[in-house]
């Protein structure tokens, strides 16, 4: 082989790889990715599933499945208003969510199954309704919506099965109310900036 | 002769050279990052919160679970005020008397009511929350770098309650209260600005 067909099939090989995207969750991922990435990269909404998983753990998931399926269909019902109404969903109100669900952790109070189940619905019916896709439409958007449900709910099912496991043991029930202490003041820090800015 | 020359200035420019950070700080992680290191970079808030979870320990339960719940929340007010551009006075003395005064605690193994603790340990969180609020604003992702903050104050907690928990040995108990007083003596430095 010449030293000049050498140089075409090297140069040929060399325009033969794609792009090497070294953070791909973006540009290189497919829809459904991007969608699941969303509650993971909008830190207000990992705050507020966090703190919602400790809060039904905390109560107990055998005695209160009733929360974790209003949840599940909360966040269903969120995400179907994002689609038909993209600009409904509010940071603020999820940060305030998060500080509030938090500090009742931190608490710990008996609250009766009721209140569980309303305090899941209105974080998964805030976390679904945050979560428009507006750059998307179709079937693409169909299945960054799949993505982000699917994310939700395993984001909030971790931490309601370490709350769940930890409710029986006297340090790590300790733990379960410092990380809701932590999630609460982190949101209220958030807000008291929101608040300052929009004076 | 030469060419060890050579190696030796190689060498010796290779470690001049700094670092090249290939994440630099912005966006989620830079936000994070800055509002983890926040509380981990300064001496002050280290020798104050391993104070905290020390005292935490030595007071037993329920104070060495109640003072790390308190600490966060009442730190957030304290940083909301910072926040919101409340000025507080002396907040720096503060933080450098929250180390001598908790440090002290610990080093006569004082063991006040559970809400005395509660309070003294509160009202240092004030300023403590407040140096951290004035520089949320600044930050590149601001829930994150609170989220940074919050983790790395309560990990600080942490390492003095783990460190603490030493006082059930009577060995460990003067290790413990020798502890409290290096760090009411860094406090001191902190105060005169000495350290």
């Amino acid at each position: 082989m010449s030293g000049r067909w050498r140089a075409v099939v090297t140069s040929g090989l060399l325009l033969l790889p794609g792009t090497t995207l070294a953070h791909s969750p973006i540009e290189g991922l497919n829809n459904f990715y991007n969608g699941f990435l969303h509650p993971i990269f909008v830190p207000a909404h990992l705050l507020l599933l966090i703190s919602a998983g400790l809060l039904v753990g905390q109560l107990g998931v055998r005695e209160n499945r009733a929360a974790l399926l209003a949840f599940v269909i909360a966040a269903l019902a969120g995400l179907i208003v994002a689609w038909l109404e993209p600009g409904i969903g509010s940071e603020t109100f999820i940060l305030a969510a998060a500080a509030a669900i938090g500090l009742v952790v931190a608490a710990s109070p008996r609250i009766g199954l009721l209140p569980g189940v309303v305090i899941a619905a209105v974080a998964g019916f805030a976390l679904g309704a945050d979560s428009p896709q507006e750059s998307l439409a179709g079937r693409d958007k169909l299945i960054a919506f799949f993505g982000t449900g699917v994310a939700i709910y395993v984001l909030f099912l971790y931490p309601m099965a370490m709350a769940d496991y930890c409710r029986k043991r006297t340090w790590q029930k300790v733990a379960v109310r410092v990380a809701g202490s932590w999630v609460a003041a982190s949101a209220l820090l958030v807000l008291a900036l929101a608040f300052a800015t929009a004076r | 002769m030469r060419q060890m020359c050579r190696y030796a200035v190689s060498i010796i420019l290779i470690t001049l050279s700094s670092a090249a950070l290939a994440h630099e700080g912005s966006g989620i992680a830079g936000g994070f990052a800055s509002g983890f290191m926040h509380p981990i970079l300064g001496w002050d808030h280290v020798a104050a919160m391993v104070a905290v979870g020390l005292w935490g320990a030595f007071l037993g339960s329920p104070a060495i679970w109640i003072l790390p719940v308190v600490f966060p929340l009442v730190m957030a007010f304290g940083g909301a005020l910072g926040v919101m551009g409340v000025p507080m006075p002396a907040v720096e003395t503060g933080i450098a008397a929250s180390a001598v005064v908790l440090g002290v605690m610990v080093l006569f193994a004082v063991r006040p009511p559970i809400w005395v603790a509660a309070v003294i340990v509160g009202a240092f969180a004030v300023f403590h929350g407040h140096a951290h609020g004035t520089e949320l604003p600044g930050a590149a992702n601001a829930v994150a770098y609170s989220v940074g903050f919050v983790i790395g104050t309560g990990l600080l907690h942490l390492c003095g309650i783990a460190f603490g928990l030493l006082v059930k040995w009577p060995a460990g108990k003067a290790m413990v209260r020798a502890g409290g007083g290096l760090i009411a003596l860094a406090g001191v430095g902190f105060l005169t600005g000495t350290l």
